[in-house]
């Protein structure tokens, strides 16, 4: 028997082949998380789901007859108008909730670019003597009043938005004009079919 | 006896101690991102894992290893604790809607700076054959005992060593590294050589037709292994047109495996038509000079007429082929 040892290499006796090199080079390890609840479904089939319910009841509510059907077409185009914002707030205040937020501050413009998941970032202006306090405590933001828009691009674009740190009391309001008509992508919406 | 036993001990005591150390694994939704979290500690510095992430959905199977995944994930994952793996589920399914989703995070180490060796036997053999001019003629050679790679050298093994993947078709880590020169061979070898503290390197020609014929245990089969070539080779007739992990064929009368196919190899000499000619008698090493090196083997691209034991090729120190790799040689201390 010869036996060499180096590392995990060992020259062993095998019965076909006189010597060989063995190698235990494999190890393996495993673990498992707890189970959990997870909802993932991407942004505008969400924002699609809840407008389709919208439109579902009010469809229902308003019992349209065959005498309305020429009006029917242009009804829907407006109701979506209508109910679309509200979707888009709702799937995106959503988000905003389960998203982690991650800042980063500008030097030159004495900006903070806030960056969220699957949103369009966006910079708020802090003063100096109140940079420290906001990078050092920015777990602890809070965030709200929050409008919020979806962009043909399929990301959400925070409008308007109240930052407030609880460390040193100050406030911050985001108010972006540049923002504030986002064009959203375009909605199919499938309606129960009219009794006409 | 005593020897195997404290072997078979430590061997135990080792994977008893790592089958401890992944573990606290816990799973956050990010936006329509899921952050995986895991700790892996008390491993051996100077070990590195592959980590795969699989997720089971309402107590169902794990499925994976999930392929959008960035982070911590993949290839050569050192210790430590908090370690993210971050899914990005939109790029893989289409939505992940449950009140019951676990993740299993799995990881392999490997200690890939060695090479599993096959131990080849000195004797005597008639190297050549009367196939093509420069194969003869067929002259009695004899080799002193050696070891040769029991596998082509691998994607994996060459990344660990350089850092670097130059393979034309770079999406298998257990596939035989290819489109690298003998030059950038040499490099590998002398830092595989300086990691290890052993004395890897290329095969000499008549080391590598020795070995491919089965050494002192051939059965003078065509092939290495084999007279069927598809038993023992990837070559044009049953390949779709890649490289594939090496020892998925049989092995021949040594048990080295894809000496015939999968990739051409390169050899140490130089090459020369008419070496057969007036090559020593003893452990020949090629021409001392010359413009081109020994490449032998054939490869997935080719006829079975070039993955033939004998069959002679070369090119140029600087050639790189998606379909020409390496494996490795020692000396028997």
């Amino acid at each position: 028997m010869f036996i060499q040892m180096n590392g995990f290499a060992q020259l062993i006796e095998a019965e076909s082949r006189p010597y060989q090199f063995r190698i235990d080079m494999m190890m393996e390890i495993e673990d498992v998380s707890m189970s959990g609840e997870f909802h993932v479904l991407p942004y505008k089939i969400q924002i699609s789901n809840i407008l389709e319910a919208k439109m579902a009841e009010w469809y229902n509510l308003n019992g349209f007859s065959s005498t309305d059907a020429d009006a029917i077409d242009g009804l829907i185009v407006k109701k979506i108008d209508e109910f679309l914002p509200d979707a888009i707030q709702l799937v995106g205040s959503e988000a905003l909730e389960k998203s982690e937020i991650r800042c980063f501050f500008i030097e030159e413009s004495l900006q903070f670019e806030i960056q969220i998941n699957d949103f369009k970032p966006f910079k708020i202006a802090i003063p100096l003597s109140e940079v420290e306090s906001f990078q050092n405590n920015f777990n602890t933001i809070e965030y709200s009043s929050q409008k919020i828009a979806y962009n043909d691009e399929n990301e959400f674009v925070v409008t308007y938005i109240h930052i407030y740190n609880p460390s040193n009391m100050k406030k911050y309001v985001f108010y972006n004009t540049e923002d504030e008509s986002v064009r959203a992508p375009s909605f199919s919406i499938s309606l129960p079919k009219a009794d006409l | 006896m005593k020897y195997l036993l404290s072997l078979f001990l430590s061997s135990f005591i080792i994977y008893s101690c790592f089958a401890q150390n992944l573990g606290n694994i816990r799973a956050e939704q990010d936006g329509n991102q899921i952050i995986v979290k895991y700790d892996l500690l008390k491993v051996p510095t100077d070990y590195l894992f592959d980590i795969y992430l699989y997720v089971s959905i309402d107590g169902g199977e794990y499925e994976g290893p999930l392929r959008s995944v960035s982070g911590e994930v993949g290839m050569d994952i050192g210790p430590g604790i908090n370690k993210q793996i971050i899914w990005n589920v939109l790029e893989e399914r289409t939505s992940l809607i449950s009140k019951n989703i676990s993740f299993k995070v799995k990881g392999r180490a490997y200690d890939s700076k060695v090479i599993e060796m096959v131990f080849v036997e000195g004797g005597e053999f008639v190297m050549g054959s009367f196939n093509n001019y420069d194969e003869k003629p067929l002259h009695s050679v004899y080799m002193k005992d050696f070891f040769i790679g029991k596998f082509e050298v691998t994607q994996r093994q060459w990344k660990r060593i350089t850092g670097y993947n130059p393979s034309f078709f770079n999406y298998c880590d257990e596939c035989p590294v290819e489109n690298i020169s003998w030059k950038e061979v040499q490099k590998f070898i002398d830092e595989l050589n300086l990691q290890t503290g052993y004395f890897y390197r290329l095969p000499t020609e008549a080391e590598w037709e020795y070995a491919a014929r089965g050494g002192n245990k051939s059965n003078k089969f065509v092939f290495s292994g084999s007279d069927n070539p598809d038993l023992v080779a990837w070559f044009d007739e049953n390949n779709s047109q890649h490289t594939r992990k090496p020892g998925t064929k049989q092995s021949n009368e040594l048990g080295i495996f894809d000496m015939s196919g999968n990739v051409m190899e390169w050899c140490n000499d130089w090459y020369s038509k008419t070496y057969y000619h007036d090559a020593p008698y003893k452990n020949p090493e090629g021409p001392s000079a010359g413009s081109h090196r020994v490449i032998r083997g054939g490869s997935w691209n080719n006829t079975k007429k070039y993955i033939r034991c004998t069959n002679r090729s070369y090119s140029t120190m600087g050639s790189r082929y998606d379909d020409l790799g390496f494996r490795l040689a020692k000396d028997v201390e």
